[in-house]
């Protein structure tokens, strides 16, 4: 895989100087030196899994017809940018502890075994990572993804969970680990929880709180340069003083003292490579829209459900504008992060697979009744009806309806953001949809939390070899959800990601890429 | 009836640590299933390395009982009572906040926690580094914030320079030298050795090197300040990191104040720290008594107690019936605001069990059942009433009974769950899964039956009995609490309510009438008042230990519990007693060196 960093460096030294540096990320010249679009990952998430009957498509390869929870993808025009699964399964790696959603979640995303569950001072079911997260695991592997600083992002829209869990509004964990309280005493070993930002102000902050107004010029790069070095300064002096209290303090604080190390130097990597080079903001990066700090999720401990079936937990007021709005900001910072080259990995999470989230209308024959997501689904207590081939009767029909139509809502809002990713040009001239992969993946089968068979997208990364304009269903043959991971590693590892990625350790065991989803770009 | 939801609607939200207790034997005994059936197996799990007894295992540690009138003897406790080895403890974002406001002024203080969204103490998880936001340690996003909010104070400093410092509009670089190792000082809450000293000259030195004016020396050096390690944690290394030991005075003080105000030492225990004069039990218990009469002490340990009891989750609980209205659900949280501040400074503890007045308005008098007040009225329209003799504290508050609602009922096992992790920190099981189907067919059975018949029916029958004798009683003694907290002595179908029960062993085992009786004994046993000590020792230790045996101490059975607990009985059992013990403990004030 070509290193457009590479050309990039060696069109830097050549052209020298200072302030001038800044023409080469111009389109032109920057395609004359070789260089092209960098990759990006984009690791995205939807709650409480699928209704087996109302999500399978009607026939499979190419010529599908999509059903009522897919369509809003093709409504949307991204047909071609999409391939539909069916049959995955977290079985391989289910080691049976912590809850549904809140095991479920780190094993979507790890691929690896929850080795225990964390005391939290609430419920005992919230499963501990057992290893890095794919983006994570990502970010590690492939040079190419890799940007000064943290080099990644994650985002969520709500984080209302049901007793302070964190496994459920969380999707990346790090390769760092930490011995922690277990729930049920002694402790566990885990991967740290890598938190998403709930507030797309702070995630906004986060990125673009040192920006000019008005982007970078000539006479302001020389002051922001200057401002770069003395920052340097301030950051040294910390990783100084941490260093100290490292050596005075236990060996039990050095998880902690580390972890906070590691964040500033990653910074100072950012910072350094600012100082080398002479550019501090990428010409015609312009920061976003500053978000309302009104505009946020919610987050806390909720635990509203209820038993009779025929009356779910109802809000008096429905978070769905809210929750469509918060994603939008969300996803404008995650690419204007990606188009002004900040992060190249990033996580996007609607809300906990425990979701709190209500909505109005979405059940049927009652359109002024308002909702919450995963409280209702509970109101579901046969899996058999929500993997089945066809609609119940009934109550239990009705509710199936309403998890359905949640379901399509999400798509439908996923579809809007996916196409503001396929629009966004980089300072290459290219779409980023086709420079980056985005699986969307969710953390259990259906309501009554079955590990299988798992539902999942993957959309995007044309130019990295992804093909898509089908839907594969391997339920009779369930598949690893592991395979979902290493077809999108080839993208950014070639063929064989598996022997690129030996010192991972998500579960391998019969695990391989899909066929026919990559192929070599030429 | 019951199924996943009533574990859903159970107390295992609220702002509560449940202690690593040990289920009691018989809960345990869920019959084989239990163990078979991963997930579902974690109670059974958890119980199946333990002896019987409810209270705990054979102690490991010292013994302590819990001496003093009218206290149950609970026997041996577990661990030691110094759990803690040395360690660094990160401020929370709200201490930061503070801090910074202490350091510079409130103005910058109240727009850092605009611009951070640093959440108010109402909310907070407890304690608050417990909460997956906060944490215990710093991570790239959580770093990044401390970073941004280290550099706004630089900025604030530079442009304020005129009256921030006394260095005027345009500092030179001695005046800028001078101010940031001034500044330091006070933000490390202690003198700066030399090479401190050293390394922050160096950043000044490196801004000049860089191009940076002494106005930029001044901004940065202040950043430097906020950005270091020696504000953003706490340390408890002792004066001799390597040996077993006290803390140093100027690390009480840091602890004291965190613990009590949630912002930095003030100058008299900073002056009392440079003077060695934070040691003895006395000199700690004179500076806890002194702040503790400050509204910012009181107003922090209120809003503390109030996130503990979770009654936040008045804000959002949704009860289905209109006369639940918004201005209910205000008034509510208001009198349980009020509530808090009036019965944790009263004379005992237990009156936030006991006490029958209340300070309520008009809208909550309807629901209490007693004419509005008419006099002594605050701003808000809430002045004190005498509440009717079937009103007992807390437990029969109309915020705290709200707050854990289901939408369409109360719920006796969801109130019976929450008095026994909240009032005696008692460890409640998972909910069998494995089970589901028995309890469905039950509760189909039941589905006429009154709420006693049904409890009666859970605790009489294996393997249901194991648990429910545990918790039932305390919400059958509610049981003539409505949804909204209404008192009412027959049931939706008229049929009259029954409140008597026999408590739970962890409670005494007493026979009672009525949830004031309930409230009465609960008040005067002693598995309250450990409780109160686990949970405030909890609070003030900050970041809750995660090694097994250090967790096992702080359990409610847990000798650094016990010790607390002991030693509160023999005071005159005041919230503000239990306050000085926490602070003047040995948990508090001794580290154990650590593995280096």
């Amino acid at each position: 895989m070509k290193s457009f960093r590479f050309a990039r460096r060696s069109f830097l030294a050549a052209v020298g100087g200072a302030v001038g540096l800044r023409v080469l990320l111009d389109n032109m010249v920057a395609s004359a030196a070789g260089a092209t679009s960098p990759p990006r990952f984009l690791m995205t998430h939807w709650p409480v899994g699928t209704v087996r009957y109302l999500f399978k498509p009607t026939g499979t390869g190419a010529s599908y017809t999509a059903s009522k929870i897919i369509q809003p993808f093709i409504d949307a025009g991204l047909k071609d940018d999409m391939s539909v699964f069916y049959g995955f399964t977290h079985q391989p790696f289910n080691s049976g502890i912590g809850g549904g959603h809140e095991s479920g979640t780190p094993m979507m995303t790890t691929g690896c075994r929850v080795p225990g569950t964390r005391a939290n001072g609430g419920e005992h079911d919230d499963g501990v990572a057992g290893g890095p997260s794919f983006d994570q695991v990502f970010l590690k592997n492939v040079p190419d993804l890799q940007t000064p600083g943290p080099g990644y992002i994650n985002a969520i829209c709500d984080a209302r969970v049901d007793s302070r869990e964190t496994s459920t509004q969380c999707l990346s964990y790090g390769h760092a680990t930490r011995s922690i309280a277990a729930a049920d005493g002694g402790n566990v070993t885990e991967a740290t929880p890598l938190l998403p930002e709930l507030s797309p102000l702070q995630l906004y902050l986060s990125l673009f709180a040192d920006f000019m107004p008005g982007g970078a010029t000539d006479g302001n790069q020389a002051e922001l340069l200057k401002a770069v070095k003395m920052r340097k300064s301030v950051l040294d002096y910390a990783l100084t003083e941490l260093d100290t209290l490292e050596r005075l303090a236990p060996a039990s604080e050095k998880a902690k003292i580390d972890s906070h190390a590691a964040a500033i130097r990653s910074i100072e990597t950012q910072l350094q490579t600012q100082i080398d080079s002479g550019v501090v903001t990428m010409q015609g990066c312009v920061a976003p829209a500053k978000p309302d700090a009104a505009a946020v999720g919610s987050m806390g401990s909720k635990f509203d459900y209820t038993d009779d079936p025929n009356n779910p937990p109802m809000q008096k007021a429905s978070d769905e504008a809210l929750h469509e709005q918060v994603g939008n900001l969300h996803m404008d910072i995650i690419i204007a992060a990606f188009q002004c080259d900040l992060r190249r990995v990033a996580t996007f999470q609607w809300s906990p697979g425990t979701n709190h989230v209500s909505f109005k209308g979405q059940y049927p024959g009652r359109p002024d009744a308002i909702y919450m997501h995963h409280p209702t689904s509970h109101l579901v207590t046969d899996g058999r009806l929500s993997s089945g081939s066809s609609s119940p009767v009934g109550t239990m029909g009705d509710l199936l309806q309403f998890l359905g139509n949640i379901q399509a809502w999400y798509n439908a809002k996923h579809a809007a953001l996916l196409n503001k990713l396929k629009v966004a040009k980089d300072s290459y001239g290219n779409s980023l949809l086709d420079h980056t992969v985005v699986p969307y993946v969710t953390e259990v089968a259906e309501t009554t939390h079955s590990r299988q068979p798992l539902p999942g997208f993957v959309f995007g990364g044309k130019a990295l070899g992804m093909t898509h304009g089908s839907y594969y269903n391997f339920e009779g043959d369930l598949r690893s959800h592991n395979d979902l991971w290493v077809t999108v590693a080839q993208a950014y590892l070639g063929a064989d990601p598996l022997s690129k990625l030996a010192a991972e350790k998500f579960e391998k065991k019969n695990v391989k890429p899909i066929e026919g989803v990559w192929k070599a770009p030429a | 009836m019951a199924k996943l939801s009533w574990r859903r609607a159970a107390a295992h939200q609220m702002g509560l640590l449940s202690s690593v207790l040990a289920l009691t034997a018989a809960c345990g005994s869920t019959g084989g299933d239990g163990a078979a059936t991963p997930g579902a197996g974690q109670s059974a799990g958890a119980s199946a390395g333990t002896s019987g007894a409810a209270g705990g295992s054979a102690a490991t540690g010292g013994s302590s009982s819990a001496a003093g009138t009218g206290m149950t003897d609970l026997g041996p406790c577990e661990g030691t009572d110094v759990p803690l080895h040395k360690r660094v403890v990160r401020l929370s974002f709200n201490q930061i906040s503070n801090a910074v406001t202490a350091l510079t002024d409130p103005t910058l203080g109240a727009t850092i926690a605009t611009t951070y969204e640093i959440g108010d103490s109402l909310h907070r998880t407890f304690p608050p580094l417990a909460s997956a936001r906060e944490g215990s340690q710093l991570t790239d996003m959580s770093w990044a914030k401390t970073d941004k909010i280290a550099a706004d104070v630089g900025k604030y400093v530079l442009a304020n320079a005129a009256t921030a410092t006394n260095c005027g509009a345009a500092p030179t670089a001695e005046c800028a030298k001078t101010f940031v190792l001034a500044l330091a000082e006070r933000a490390f809450r202690r003198p700066l050795n030399d090479a401190e000293k050293a390394n922050l000259g160096k950043v000044l030195t490196d801004v000049a090197a860089a191009g940076g004016t002494a106005s930029d020396q001044l901004q940065y050096g202040v950043y430097a300040v906020l950005e270091s390690p020696h504000f953003l944690y706490r340390t408890e290394l002792g004066p001799d990191a390597t040996q077993a030991g006290a803390l140093t005075p100027h690390e009480v003080a840091s602890q004291l104040s965190f613990f009590l105000t949630d912002a930095p030492p003030d100058a008299p225990l900073l002056e009392a720290a440079a003077q060695g004069a934070l040691a003895s039990a006395e000199q700690i218990g004179a500076h806890v008594k002194r702040i503790l009469a400050t509204p910012t002490a009181k107003q922090n340990l209120q809003d503390a107690m109030f996130s503990y009891f979770g009654l936040y989750g008045l804000e959002t609980v949704i009860v289905d019936t209109p006369d639940f209205t918004p201005a209910v659900r205000n008034s509510m949280q208001h009198e349980s605001e009020l509530f808090l501040k009036t019965n944790l400074w009263s004379p005992k503890l237990g009156s936030l069990l006991t006490a029958r007045t209340s300070t309520i308005n008009a809208t909550l008098a309807a629901l209490y059942g007693v004419p509005a007040p008419t006099s002594g009225l605050d701003a808000d329209g809430f002045g004190a009433v005498e509440l009717p003799a079937n009103r007992a504290g807390m437990l029969t508050n109309l915020g705290f009974l709200t707050s854990r609602s289901r939408p369409d009922t109360p719920s006796v096992v969801g109130r019976g769950l929450l008095v026994n992790a909240a009032l005696l920190c008692a460890e409640n099981p998972a909910f069998p899964e494995a089970l589901s189907s028995q309890i469905a067919a039950a509760s189909a059975m039941l589905s006429e039956a009154t709420e006693r018949e049904k409890s009666a029916y859970r605790t009489s029958t294996p393997p249901c009995s194991g648990c429910h004798t545990g918790f039932d009683p305390y919400g059958l003694a509610l049981g003539n609490f409505d949804s909204v907290g209404r008192f009412t002595a027959t049931d939706a179908k008229g049929r009259p309510i029954d409140a008597s029960v026999t408590l739970p062993p962890n409670a005494g085992g007493a026979q009672v009438q009525s949830a004031t009786e309930m409230a009465d004994v609960l008040a005067g046993g002693g598995a309250f008042a450990a409780c109160m000590a686990k949970n405030v020792m909890l609070y003030a230790i900050a970041e809750v230990p995660d090694e097994g045996a250090s967790q096992q101490s702080v359990s409610v059975t847990g000798c650094a519990t016990q010790t607390i607990a002991s030693s509160f009985s023999k005071t005159g059992q005041s919230f503000s007693d239990l306050i000085e013990q926490v602070a003047i403990s040995s948990t508090l004030g001794q580290r154990t060196a650590g593995v280096k």
